[in-house]
């Protein structure tokens, strides 16, 4: 444990490539620990985790409430900090980064679809989608909005503002803003949960021709084992901790693996 | 309910204490005002109270004119009565009292910095005098002078030592003799006194005419004990004529303790009426703050109505929330107003205004009214919004979003323009009227009105004002923009409180430039001299003492010099009324002014003559050789004839005489300026040394370019103008209070879309300009409909008061442009709380909760 501690220390030792296994990974964690409160009262919400997320992959996380599959999303994005062990990004570790850093590492390397309040009531779906690259004071390249805009079918609704756009419409732009800063990896949080089922399958079948067609790399956490089962592979979590791992999984198999956990 | 009620504003301390705020400084100023005019009303009880201990009756004559800002003129009696007095029974001692003006000049040659009135007068009698020597013995020759201790330790001054005064007899040296402190403070009220023995002070402080030779201006009784001070009072009043008035001790007393309130009052009036603003601009702020967090509340308030309160149950609670605010708030700006009171004392020390030091006096009246107009103002800037609260249906529980209804716009528009139509309409009838009532009343209805129109009109003003944000601040200037335009009612409301000092800055600038451009224009046209000889001494103005006659015909002398003017005024009763009388010497100030005679000429003048202006002529259907009747201080009536008529009244005033018409009376007609032409082809170099000699050698004036003295001239309001910006900054802060307690909601309420765009990549520093970008379109908005609304007043009163002096209007650029960027600065300032909060917004709770 002492050594694994000082990993997610913040000290020049730490401070090292990926590990070789993993050079190929877009994103992953190392020995991530998260623990809320103190002693009696200690909730571990990540306890040990060591995963790494293949570029090109389109990940599904799964696990009942509380597994701690929000928190390994959130700690990933670098939205929140670890208690011990190392997240990294790319070849960045993002423990080495100070606030700014992260942000701006989040706004061009990242990109996020979440459950709801996805967009910016205020911008039009092209401002929201341009989001990130307008807040690094970039243009972005054009021709791949072009493709990305036309891959989620937005172009006739660009000019609307969010509350004139369906729930389905929304989650589109989002995606579409997830994608436009071509960014080394894209988490989604349960980014149907909010969907009527037809509208979700429509979000996921952009999801997975963005890692097909596009190349990029999604992680996604959800309880549904239809929406788990556009991914290739399926990471399990229960109390913290990883429990199981499935490749290219189907709907079915996905909720067998599910409904272990009830028991 | 009502513990309901408590429970969930006291959940909310800082928003409470914030909220508060608003009443604070207004409550601070009104109780601020009280106590501190309370404390100097008995400060000064006691002083006098004290130094009259020994009078038991007061005689002077009975022949007084009042002129305004309590000024008053009163006629002379004969030193003569001093033995007819001293004759009477019961009487120990008859002191003969003079009390004029002299200045002391000092080591720098000019007249030594008061702030009060510069009194030369005589040594008392020991068993009456006001008068305790701190150092040295009283004077008792024609060379030897006493002088206050308060003036002694403001030049340094030392016993031996020579020091120059100026007074009716032109100036003198004397040697210091004696420093005295009247009971126990070194100057009352901040004024000097030079005191000298009798003889000289009758020969040498009162006007250089026989008429004038043997007189004092009161007599101060010390009875023996024999008889009370009523009975003393009536013997004297038997032994004099009824042109003389026989006063008690205690009515001295009690009249040289109201004096003072008097003069307290106008102080009073002034603090209060900026109280007031302050209070009136807090009720906005907290109407807003009210409307806020009642519609963020409106899904707790209409659940609380599905379980079965009552709508009235739901305005109770927000009201007790209000008076509890207004408690709060009331409290903390009767501590503030105590510590502002000690503040303004602290303040009159460093000017020189010595008061005695006692505890402040805090009466149970203040501390009412300060809690009273706390709370009620609160309540009352909260009651719309609480009755809206509880109009709220139960239905409302199920809605998503927290959203500002209200009556329709067009009913907004309706009962807007409405009230802006009377409180506008007051403001206009008031100025034209002269009616200063309705004038007062119509302003708060006017920005009453503005406060329910503004976010009809504030979109397209927001809009603009954010599009050169917006272009040169990229992404988060066109947020901020947004964010300043999604809730026009909102924004529009936090900016009306900040319209409101703005505009009062704004119409005060303007009033302020019209007045400096209308006096350079005035003289422009008016004034033909060369030089002006103006009294270098502050609080010198008019019947407050000045150049002794014979000045200006000094000057006159001098070679190269055509012709030299002094001005006086003094005080005559015309028709039952008090009217200013222009003093000057006919032969003389044609050559200097231009008054524009459409009959006659200033230099026709006599003793016995008048000219008149215009106006007066029209009014009371005078002509040329027409007489009227004037009577001056000494109570006597003259019948004066009118020999010649001018227009240009705004410096001469309705009535000039010539200084001759005082030749053979006893009343003091100081020149309070002296204007100068050079004769033509004059050695302009040679003149000024000369006239600057001159000048300098009688110690009171400076002597000024036509051009100077016309800036001098128009810059005297500065000093006004700026204590009345000083005032106003008071509800300018408050709306800064505004400003921030609104941005803290917003911050609040929008913590979701904060969480969002921190996780795709907006940087702490771009939160934190975002917020202080809508902060500064808030400010602005504010400040440009503000200035609109100043010009505008501005504009109406000048143009009311076109024939009252104001000919021209002026609008201050520089004061515009300084107003734009104090308000830019105001915006980054107040965003400051709000956008630390913003950027600590909690990410990942924020996108959690859902």
């Amino acid at each position: 444990m002492c050594s694994l501690r000082l990993v997610g220390y913040n000290g020049g030792m730490t401070n090292l490539a990926p590990p070789q296994q993993v050079a190929t990974a877009a994103a992953g964690a190392i020995d991530a620990m998260k623990i809320y409160g103190h002693d009696d009262s200690e909730v571990r919400a990540l306890d040990g985790v060591t995963v790494s997320f293949a570029e090109g992959h389109f990940s599904a996380i799964m696990g009942p409430s509380g597994s701690g599959k929000s928190t390994l999303l959130h700690c990933l994005a670098g939205l929140d900090s670890l208690t011990s062990g190392s997240v990294y990004i790319g070849d960045t570790y993002l423990s080495t980064l100070n606030d700014k850093q992260i942000t701006e590492l989040r706004r061009v390397q990242v990109g996020f679809i979440f459950q709801a309040y996805n967009l910016i009531p205020t911008l039009t779906a092209m401002e929201n989608i341009t989001l990130p690259l307008a807040l690094g004071g970039i243009k972005g390249d054009q021709a791949w909005l072009d493709q990305v805009i036309d891959t989620v079918g937005l172009r006739p609704r660009l000019k609307h503002r969010p509350s004139e756009l369906s729930g389905g419409q929304q989650q589109r732009v989002a995606v579409a803003r997830a994608l436009a800063s071509r960014p080394k990896i894209i988490f989604a949080d349960e980014p149907t949960g909010n969907l009527d089922s037809r509208s979700g399958a429509e979000i996921l079948d952009f999801m997975r021709r963005a890692v097909r067609e596009l190349g990029q790399t999604i992680v996604m956490v959800t309880h549904d084992p239809v929406a788990a089962s556009y991914s290739d592979r399926v990471i399990f979590l229960a109390d913290g901790k990883i429990v199981d791992e499935m490749h290219d999984p189907t709907a079915d198999r996905v909720l067998d693996r599910m409904k272990r956990f009830g028991d | 309910m009502l513990r309901i009620a408590l429970k969930s504003a006291l959940k909310r301390k800082g928003r409470l204490l914030l909220t508060s705020f608003a009443v604070v400084l207004g409550t601070a100023f009104l109780s601020g005002s009280f106590v501190f005019t309370d404390t100097i009303k008995n400060t000064f009880d006691d002083l006098f109270a004290d130094v009259n201990a020994d009078t038991d009756a007061f005689v002077r004559s009975s022949n007084v004119i009042e002129g305004d800002f309590g000024l008053e003129t009163r006629n002379r009696i004969p030193t003569t009565l001093v033995d007819t007095i001293s004759a009477v029974e019961g009487v120990a001692v008859a002191d003969p009292q003079i009390q004029t003006s002299a200045i002391i000049i000092g080591r720098e040659g000019k007249p030594i910095t008061v702030s009060g009135p510069t009194f030369g007068g005589n040594v008392s009698d020991d068993a009456v005098s006001p008068w305790v020597y701190d150092q040295g013995r009283a004077p008792t020759n024609g060379d030897e002078v006493a002088i206050d201790l308060g003036s002694a330790k403001k030049e340094d001054f030392t016993l031996g030592e020579k020091i120059r005064v100026s007074a009716a007899g032109g100036t003198r040296e004397f040697e210091l003799v004696g420093f005295v402190k009247f009971g126990d403070v070194d100057s009352p009220g901040g004024a000097s006194y030079v005191l000298l023995d009798l003889q000289t002070a009758q020969e040498y402080l009162l006007p250089q005419r026989d008429a004038a030779k043997s007189l004092v201006d009161a007599i101060v009784v010390k009875g023996d004990g024999s008889v009370t001070d009523e009975v003393l009072a009536e013997r004297i009043q038997g032994a004099v004529d009824n042109e003389t008035e026989v006063l008690t001790g205690a009515e001295i007393t009690e009249e040289n303790q109201s004096d003072i309130r008097e003069g307290l009052n106008f102080f009073t009036i002034f603090l209060t009426v900026f109280a007031l603003v302050a209070l009136f601009v807090g009720s906005f702020v907290i109407a807003n703050i009210f409307s806020i967090t009642q519609a963020q509340r409106q899904r707790e308030n209409a659940l609380l109505r599905a379980i079965g309160a009552k709508s009235t149950q739901i305005t109770f609670a927000a009201l007790v929330e209000a008076a509890l605010i207004g408690l709060v708030g009331s409290l903390l700006g009767l501590l503030g107003g105590i510590a502002l009171a000690k503040g303004l004392q602290s303040m009159l020390a460093a000017f020189g205004i010595d008061i005695p030091a006692v505890g402040l006096t805090l009466l149970p009246r203040t501390i009412a009214i300060t809690m009273i107009a706390g709370i009620l103002v609160t309540i009352g800037a909260a009651i719309l919004p609480s009755i809206k609260a509880g109009r709220i249906k139960p239905v409302e529980a199920m809605r998503e979003s927290a959203l500002e209804t209200g009556s329709s716009n067009r009913s907004r528009l309706v009962i807007g323009l409405i009230a802006l139509v009377v409180g506008f309409g007051a403001v206009l009838t008031g100025l034209f009227g002269g009616q200063l009532t309705l004038f007062g009343i119509g302003i708060p209805v006017t920005f009453i009105a503005l406060y329910v129109l503004l976010p009809l009109f504030s979109q397209p003003i927001t809009d603009l004002i954010g599009r050169p944000i917006e272009a040169t601040r990229g992404i988060t200037g066109r947020m901020a923009r947004d964010n300043a335009s999604r809730n026009p009612k909102r924004t529009a409301r936090t900016a009306a409180a900040l319209l409101i000092g703005v505009a009062l800055v704004a119409g005060v600038s303007v009033i302020a430039a019209s007045v400096k451009s209308s006096i350079r224009q005035i003289f422009a046209e008016q004034f033909t001299g060369d030089y002006a000889v103006s009294l270098d001494v502050a609080g010198g103005g008019p019947m407050m003492g000045g150049f002794g006659n014979d000045f200006a015909d000094q000057l006159g002398a001098i070679d190269g010099v055509k012709a030299a003017a002094g001005i006086s005024q003094n005080l005559g009763v015309v028709d039952g009324k008090n009217q200013i009388l222009t003093v000057v010497n006919p032969a003389t100030i044609g050559e200097v002014f231009d008054l524009k005679f459409t009959s006659g000429d200033a230099a026709d003048l006599t003793a016995d003559g008048v000219a008149i202006s215009q106006d007066r002529a029209t009014k009371d259907a005078l002509g040329m050789g027409d007489t009227i009747e004037v009577q001056l201080v000494d109570g006597v009536t003259r019948t004066l004839t009118v020999q010649g008529i001018y227009t240009e009244d705004l410096l001469a005033g309705s009535y000039s005489v010539s200084r001759e018409l005082f030749a053979d009376t006893a009343i003091d007609v100081p020149d309070f300026a002296i204007f100068v032409l050079e004769s033509d082809g004059a050695n302009s170099a040679a003149v000024t040394k000369a006239l600057a000699a001159a000048v300098e050698e009688n110690g009171l004036g400076k002597l000024l370019p036509r051009d100077e003295y016309i800036d001098q001239q128009s810059e005297q309001i500065n000093q006004i103008v700026n204590l009345v910006y000083g005032l106003l900054f008071l509800s300018v802060f408050i709306a800064i209070f505004g400003i921030i307690l609104t941005l803290w909601l917003s911050v609040l309420e929008r913590r979701r879309e904060l969480a969002l765009s921190r996780a795709v990549g907006m940087t702490k520093g771009q939160v934190w300009g975002m917020v202080s970008w809508e902060a500064v379109i808030t400010s602005l908005l504010g400040t440009v409909v503000g200035i609109l609304v100043g010009l505008v007043l501005g504009y109406a009163l000048v143009y009311a008061l076109r024939d009252e002096g104001f000919s021209s209007f002026t609008i201050p650029i520089a004061t515009m442009i300084t107003m734009f960027v104090i308000s830019v600065f105001i915006g980054v300032v107040a965003a400051i709380i709000p956008a630390y909060r913003a950027t600590k917004t909690d990410v990942v709770g924020a996108l959690a909760s859902s």
